[in-house]
């Protein structure tokens, strides 16, 4: 499986284990088989989106900044797991990796359709890769909520949410919960 | 009543969101007297500026749209500013608008939500959140339709100025419809498949010379 794993946690080193987590589950992974690839998103050039739509209507499918966002794009189109990891700080997702996400909408359409009984954007490519979720320092309130958010993402991604993990037992499970996608 | 406003859309002045504030504004001098100054969130550098107004306001609305279902990273990184003042006292009334180019309420109620248990930890009160659909497309439609379409804002800022609260009915008629009923749903399948669905995303395609592109995969 092609395995790609969005790095959301601002601060280096070791302060809140997340760092050292996930270099451990690309390990793990890597070993178990999997093709497994990490982006330190605090070590990139990724600017705010801002909204411009250019994405959309100037250069269809690329975004009109010229930073590092774009560089994840062709691994995670091609991926079958999208892990997004981020510690909690004021109850939700760092502003680092929410940065990232704001700058995939080039990966979808700005056109609309009825899906699930709502209203969403349509799809720009033929597969999107599974989400999984790690958090640190979450409480079990903050995983369940965080959770609700990535399945409302999923369904304008054209995809579905595979597991959530606590950063804390997500080294000794993530192998399983990938297993079980 | 001194009022603090953020405008945290990503597009600055230029926005959806300044259009909102314009006539939240206009709805509060129609009820009475308002001191205001209203600050750009993308042109806060760091997190003291943004204290510094914070700490010393009596009254803090905040707008801004969603983005990938909720906050725009900017308006994330602004709560992130604020986590030192969790559980202070002394702290402003706190109120948000939040809008997006969605014309179903749901897609902003994870967004809402959020607010909701945010909000009074950075606040002495919570005044609520209200969900404006359908803003996205403003600047190109008629005043006579903008009008029509800021006329809960007004209407929660009139009523604002009043009661110093955010009227509840008025936040539960503005979040409507939630969902498009089976009716809409039908004429929106009919209207999606004669192309005028799309019409405004194709619009500015051609107006870009984009439209040949629109369905490009530079990513497969």
């Amino acid at each position: 499986m092609k395995i790609v794993i969005l790095n959301g946690e601002p601060a280096k080193g070791k302060t809140t284990g997340m760092n050292a987590a996930l270099d451990k589950i690309e390990k793990t992974l890597t070993k178990a088989g999997h093709e497994v690839e990490q982006f330190i998103l605090r070590d990139m050039d990724i600017k705010y989106c801002i909204g411009c739509f250019g994405c959309w209507v100037k250069t269809p499918g690329r975004c009109v900044i010229k930073d590092d966002a774009y560089i994840p794009y062709k691994p995670i189109m091609n991926s079958d797991l999208l892990i997004y990891a981020s510690p909690v700080k004021m109850k939700f997702i760092s502003s680092l990796l929410k940065r990232m996400m704001d700058r995939m909408i080039p990966l979808i359409h700005p056109y609309m359709s009825i899906r699930d009984g709502e209203m969403h954007h349509t799809e720009r490519y033929d597969k999107s890769p599974v989400i999984g979720v790690v958090l640190g320092d979450a409480t079990p309130d903050d995983m369940e909520f965080i959770e609700r958010y990535f399945k409302r993402t999923a369904l304008n991604f054209f995809t579905r949410v595979g597991f959530v993990l606590n950063v804390d037992n997500a080294v000794k499970e993530v192998e399983n919960a990938v297993n079980n996608i | 009543m001194q009022l603090t406003i953020f405008n945290g859309s990503p597009r600055g002045k230029k926005s959806n969101s300044s259009i909102i504030i314009e006539h939240f504004i206009k709805g509060c001098e129609e009820a009475g007297k308002v001191d205001y100054k209203v600050h750009i969130v993308k042109q806060l550098k760091k997190a003291e500026d943004l204290h510094k107004i914070y700490k010393t306001s009596e009254v803090v609305l905040v707008v801004f749209p969603l983005y990938v279902d909720s906050m725009p990273a900017m308006m994330k990184e602004f709560f992130e500013w604020l986590e030192p003042f969790v559980g202070k006292k002394g702290l402003p009334k706190l109120g948000f608008i939040i809008h997006s180019g969605f014309g179903e309420a749901i897609h902003s109620f994870f967004l809402r939500d959020y607010l909701d248990k945010i909000g009074p930890e950075i606040s002495s009160e919570y005044l609520g959140t209200m969900i404006k659909p359908s803003t996205e497309g403003m600047a190109i439609q008629t005043s006579g339709m903008v009008k029509k379409k800021m006329r809960t804002i007004r209407d929660l800022a009139a009523a604002f100025i009043q009661s110093g609260k955010f009227d509840p009915v008025i936040m539960e008629k503005s979040a409507k419809p939630i969902k498009y009923n089976a009716f809409a749903k039908v004429i929106i399948r009919l209207i999606k498949g004669l192309g005028f669905l799309d019409f405004y995303w194709n619009y500015l395609l051609k107006k870009n010379g984009a439209k040949d592109m629109h369905d490009a995969r530079p990513y497969a």
